[in-house]
Order: structure tokens, then sequence, then C-alpha cells
């Protein structure tokens, strides 16, 4: 799996933009996720995604293999991206826009309280830190372990624990606050 | 301490391999402080599975193509070819006016002219401009490759040109579904572009046997997809 991934990031640093179509394939939804839930609209995640790869392929060239995965190198070019999106625009989020897969489509009353306790958790992971946000899209969304975020983000593990510590406090005391609110 | 003890709680509840409740009783003295942590992490894990539409990624799909041929992207990387592109686009142009440019257009993929019939019609491409356009070239370039295919399939030694050329008639294939345009009810160019894909489809199938089943049913896939495609347009 590694060496074929290693074979096809090597032909796409050559310029083989089959070689890269396949990178895209096996990565597109995980990039997708991970942006989806840090900007919180369909729009805008699209679009980021789109850049994400536009801006690898550019790059791409210049990547040299090294300990680290190389989803770590994508991520990073997302969360790049994500960051400068932040620096122009205020996240918005919607009920109606969040898309679940066709499998999930099973009750409409379901689906509705699905959306609506989705939707408030969703909205929340916007609020916190930027490196939280990472650590709790790439653990809980992503389901990459504890080591690998670490590698992922150039920390030590226990880095990774005390944001994932504080991340899922400070979500806990904003959901607790909504539903006293509610 | 508290990090580590709900670190590992946190990946034993995502692996199924204890509860909240093993977890609690397993640290008592912690347990006030881990209870809503762990519910939350199990919020977390309970998130719709969000994925992009298939539009979104056919679409993407076809944008990376158009890079790998586009001046402004990877300009270092793809000088040589981009020049070697345009080069052909200029023999083209002097081809057309002799009896060479329809030679071209009739070569098949391994041969001296076949770069020339590509970079024509990338040209094409460029010179394109609304979508209906687009989908009608994308289309005429999968019928293309089909033919080229059924072509290669007649000479010997040629399944790596066959592969390849299965592949670029399934991007191809792609772009008609990302290039159409949407409409809220069927119109002359949906129904144009779903005959002509029924039609591909006749022709795959004749194939069997002198194509891998793989590459068969990976490219009738993607023709039945670029209809489902078209359908829901």
């Amino acid at each position: 799996m590694v060496d074929d991934e290693r074979a096809l990031v090597t032909r796409a640093a050559r310029g083989d933009s089959q070689a890269f179509a396949g990178l895209y394939d096996r990565f597109v939804e995980k990039i997708y996720k991970y942006v989806y839930y840090r900007v919180g609209t369909v729009v805008q995640a699209e679009e980021l995604t789109s850049q994400v790869f536009l801006k690898a392929w550019e790059s791409i060239r210049g990547y040299r293999w090294t300990e680290r995965p190389f989803a770590a190198w994508l991520y990073r070019i997302a969360h790049n991206l994500v960051i400068d999106y932040f620096r122009t625009h205020r996240p918005l989020v919607s009920i109606d826009e969040l898309p679940l897969s066709d499998e999930n489509l099973v009750d409409l009353d379901d689906v509705v309280q699905q959306h609506s306790d989705a939707d408030m958790l969703r909205k929340a992971i916007t609020h916190l830190t930027d490196d939280q946000q990472q650590v709790i899209v790439l653990k809980f969304l992503e389901g990459y372990s504890t080591e690998e975020i670490a590698r992922m983000m150039g920390k030590d593990a226990g880095a990774i624990r005390a944001l994932q510590h504080r991340a899922l406090a400070a979500l806990q005391k904003m959901l607790a606050g909504r539903e006293e609110r509610v | 301490m508290m990090q580590i003890i709900l670190d590992e709680c946190v990946e034993e509840i995502r692996t199924r391999r204890a509860s909240i409740g093993d977890c609690l009783a397993r640290y008592p003295e912690y347990a006030d402080e881990l209870a809503p942590l762990l519910e939350t992490a199990i919020a977390l894990e309970n998130l719709p599975d969000v994925r992009p539409s298939k539009a979104f990624k056919l679409k993407t799909r076809v944008k990376i193509a158009e890079w790998s041929a586009h001046p402004q992207a990877r300009r270092r990387a793809l000088l040589p070819r981009f020049s070697f592109a345009r080069l052909a686009a200029i023999l083209v142009v002097i081809l057309g006016l002799t009896s060479g440019g329809a030679y071209a257009a009739d070569s098949l993929p391994g041969s001296p002219l076949y770069p020339i019939k590509r970079g024509a019609e990338q040209v094409q491409l460029w010179s394109t401009a609304d979508q209906e356009s687009q989908a009608r070239v994308y289309m005429m370039f999968a019928e293309r490759r089909l033919a080229e295919t059924k072509a290669l399939t007649r000479q010997a030694d040629s399944n790596a040109l066959v592969e390849q050329t299965m592949t670029e008639y399934r991007e191809a294939v792609a772009a008609v579904g990302s290039a159409a345009p949407t409409t809220s009810k069927p119109t002359s160019l949906t129904n144009e572009l779903t005959d002509r894909l029924t039609r591909q489809q006749e022709d795959l199938k004749s194939l069997e046997k002198k194509v891998s089943d793989r590459e068969l049913e990976k490219s009738l896939n993607a023709v039945d997809k670029v209809k489902d495609i078209l359908k829901k347009n």
C-alpha cells in the first residue's frame, strides 16, 4: 500500500497526471471531510478541496518522501488554505447544507434530529483553536491514531493528547452551554 | 496523567474494545471529569459521514487532466510537454493543409503521428467555450478512444496500449458528465449524449474476450455513472 503510494507520488512528481489522479482518488474524500468540518459549508469545502489538489499538483515536483506520510503533506496544504480562508471569511454554517451519504437517509425524523445535533457539534468544532480543530478532525472524523496525528502535525504524542483533552473539554463546555440555553 | 487516561479510553471506545462504563470503572478517581469528555468523544464519532458529491469528484478529476496541459499550472514541470503540445498544434495547422492531417487523424496510440492527433484535440478543446459544445467535444474524444481501443485489439502485443487507451476513454466519458450543463428535465443534448453512450456500451460489450474483464467492467460502470448523472441533471 505504502509502496504503491510511493510509486504514485514518484510518477506524479515527474509530471504524470494519471498518477496524480490516482493520488486524488485515494485522498479526495479524506481531504474533503477535513476541510468540510473546518469551514462548515459544502460550497467552500468543494472549492478549497479543489484548491488543495491544484496546489499539490503545482508543488509535487518538490515533494521529498520522508518518514511522514504523504497524507501529512496534503493535510498541511489543506490546513494552510483553511487558514487563508478564515483570514478573509467568517465561518458560515447551515443545517440544510449538512450532506449525508445515501445510506444515512433512512428515516426523516432521525435525519432531522441527527442534523440538529450534528450541526450544533459541527459549529462548536469551528470555534476551537486551529490546532485543536486539526486534532479533533483527524482523530474522530478521519480515524487516525494519536501517533499518526503526531507525525502529521510534526508534534509529539504528548502534545496531541493535551490538545485532544483541551478540545474535548472546550466542546463539552460549548455544548453544555447550548443545552442550558435551550 | 489525565491526558493519557483520556487518550487510552478514547482509543478503546473508538475501537469497541471498551465502553464508557468500563473506563469509568477502571479509573473511578477520574470518573467525574472523564464521563462528559468521553460522551463528547462518542458524539464526535457519531457525526454523519460526510462525502463529496460524485459530480464534484468527477469535475475535479477532469480539472486534473486539464491542469496537466495548462501552461499556467505547474509551468516548469510541464514546459517540455506544453511546448510539444504547441508544436503539435502548429504541425496540425500545417498538416491540415496537406494530406498528412488526415493521416494523423487516423493514427493510433503508439504511432509517431498520434501525439499530433492529441495535440489537435487539445486545441479543439481550448477553442470550445460553451458547456454544451464541450460536452460534445469530450463525447467525440470518448468515441475516438473507443475506436482506437477496438483497432488496437486487432494488433499484436498491444495490451499496455489498450489498457492506457481504455483509461483515457473513461476519463473522456467522465468529462462528458462533468461538462454537460445541469437542467431540470431531459433536453435534446442529454438525450443525444445518453444515446451515444448507449451505443458505446454496445461497442464495449463487443470487446469482451479481447480486453481484460476488469477494464471492460470499469468502462461499462463509468458509462453507467455518466448516464445516471445525465438522467439526474
